[in-house]
């Protein structure tokens, strides 16, 4: 991270919001960004919701990313001068809370925009939630603690414990002193995401589907019309819910 | 008057007094063009300038002293005077020399008291900041890897009791031999 990027300016006072932003920071692939935000806005239909969704995962162009799970999700490139603009002309269309899946790539895209942006952004009422996603690999945690410095105070942020491997160690993440020091500079919230069959995983993602879907019986899919993959759909769904209501501040107004 | 020295004023006096004709002329030539004169010397004109001002472009002629006197006397008092505006008379008689005469041009010299509030009040207006001011960031990322310390405090033990394996063993040995 270079150095300029901490001497940005961070506002004192955060206004009551008006909308927010959720999304995910950029930076490591394959940690689970997609993954937990389709069930982020499955949790909020849940809740009968209406949120806008943004995709902009251009890595991911046909499967995988959250337009292949919810095709009315707007496509956004990053790499655009006016990509990030999004974020708030989404807003303009009505519904106040704006989810937006990132990329691994476009981290500098996202520091700039938010060095230039942010100020106007907060004095309309707009709330950030940054979600960092950790796995037991220290360069999730690198890269949380990344955006940590360049984003400050200016969002607020969710932890996502990702359990990539049946017994995930975390180590890295809950010993590492600059870590220690982001949680308590901080205070994120921080939830767990608990191991997921990969083949189920796997199964669902390649042919679109949600965790929602499969829980709910709406594939014929072999591998996903089990018995034991609906049940285990469901209980991680039920987790993840738990886990999301606990943390709801972050994510709604 | 009369004796007893209260002044009586006889039809005969009045008459002489109703006669004598009113004064309408201004006191002296320069009195149409006193707003003009006194700001040129706010400007910091000279009398000199001023005198030739008068003389080429108003055909007025008048003596150094009587142009000193004019304005020593009716430049009182010194405080700040409204802006007056010019007649577009003279400003087209002014034609000419219209960028060293015309008063509208030019904001008249302030005193020294007026300059000095002035610039009071330009630097009162830059004392807030227009935005916050950055503050020292929060949390800064140190290069480096990150750091398990279950693993190293691991690493630690095992190194530890290695240490004293082979430490127990020596003795034994020693003690052996």
């Amino acid at each position: 991270m270079p150095a300029a990027l901490t001497q940005i300016p961070v506002t004192a006072k955060k206004p009551e919001p008006t909308s927010r932003v959720i999304f995910t920071q950029p930076g490591k692939g394959g940690v689970g960004k997609t993954a937990f935000m389709t069930m982020l806005v499955e949790w909020y239909a849940a809740h009968k919701t209406d949120v806008a969704l943004i995709d902009m995962d251009t890595e991911n162009k046909a499967q995988g990313s959250l337009a292949h799970f919810f095709p009315h999700a707007k496509k956004s490139n990053i790499h655009l001068a006016r990509g990030l603009d999004q974020f708030v002309e989404t807003l303009d269309g009505g519904i106040p809370i704006v989810v937006a899946d990132m990329g691994a790539s476009g981290g500098h895209v996202a520091e700039e925009w938010f060095n230039s942006m942010y100020e106007s952004a907060a004095e309309s009422g707009i709330a950030f939630t940054s979600i960092g996603i950790v796995t037991p690999d220290p360069a999730s945690v690198a890269s949380v603690l990344d955006y940590g410095s360049f984003l400050q105070d200016r969002v607020d942020y969710l932890i996502v414990k990702n359990s990539t491997v049946k017994q995930s160690d975390f180590g890295y993440w809950d010993t590492d002193p600059q870590a220690v020091e982001f949680r308590g500079v901080f205070k994120p919230q921080v939830i767990s995401m608990e191991y997921r069959l990969p083949d189920i995983e796997f199964e669902a993602r390649e042919h679109g589907l949600t965790l929602n879907a499969v829980a709910e019986r709406k594939t014929r899919l072999p591998l996903l019309s089990l018995t034991g993959s609906v049940w285990r759909a469901q209980a991680y769904r039920r987790n993840i819910y738990m886990e999301l209501d606990r943390v709801k501040d972050l994510l709604i107004l | 008057m009369s004796k007893s020295g209260i002044f009586v004023i006889t039809p005969e006096l009045q008459q002489v007094l109703d006669s004598v004709p009113e004064q309408n002329d201004p006191r002296s030539k320069l009195e149409p063009f006193k707003p003009y004169i006194l700001r040129w010397r706010r400007q910091g004109k000279t009398y000199r300038r001023i005198l030739q001002i008068l003389r080429d472009e108003c055909h007025v002629k008048v003596a150094f002293g009587t142009l000193h006197e004019f304005v020593k006397l009716r430049s009182r008092p010194r405080k700040p005077q409204p802006d007056i505006a010019l007649e577009p008379a003279v400003v087209q008689s002014a034609q000419s020399s219209a960028a060293a005469v015309s008063p509208v041009e030019r904001k008249p010299r302030l005193t020294s008291e007026e300059q000095q509030a002035a610039r009071a009040a330009l630097r009162a207006s830059f004392d807030k900041p227009l935005f916050a001011e950055e503050k020292q960031p929060l949390f800064v990322r140190r290069p480096g890897p990150i750091r398990n310390l279950n693993n190293e405090s691991l690493g630690e033990k095992q190194n530890a009791s290695s240490i004293d394996a082979n430490s127990g063993d020596g003795e034994k040995a020693r003690a052996n031999k």
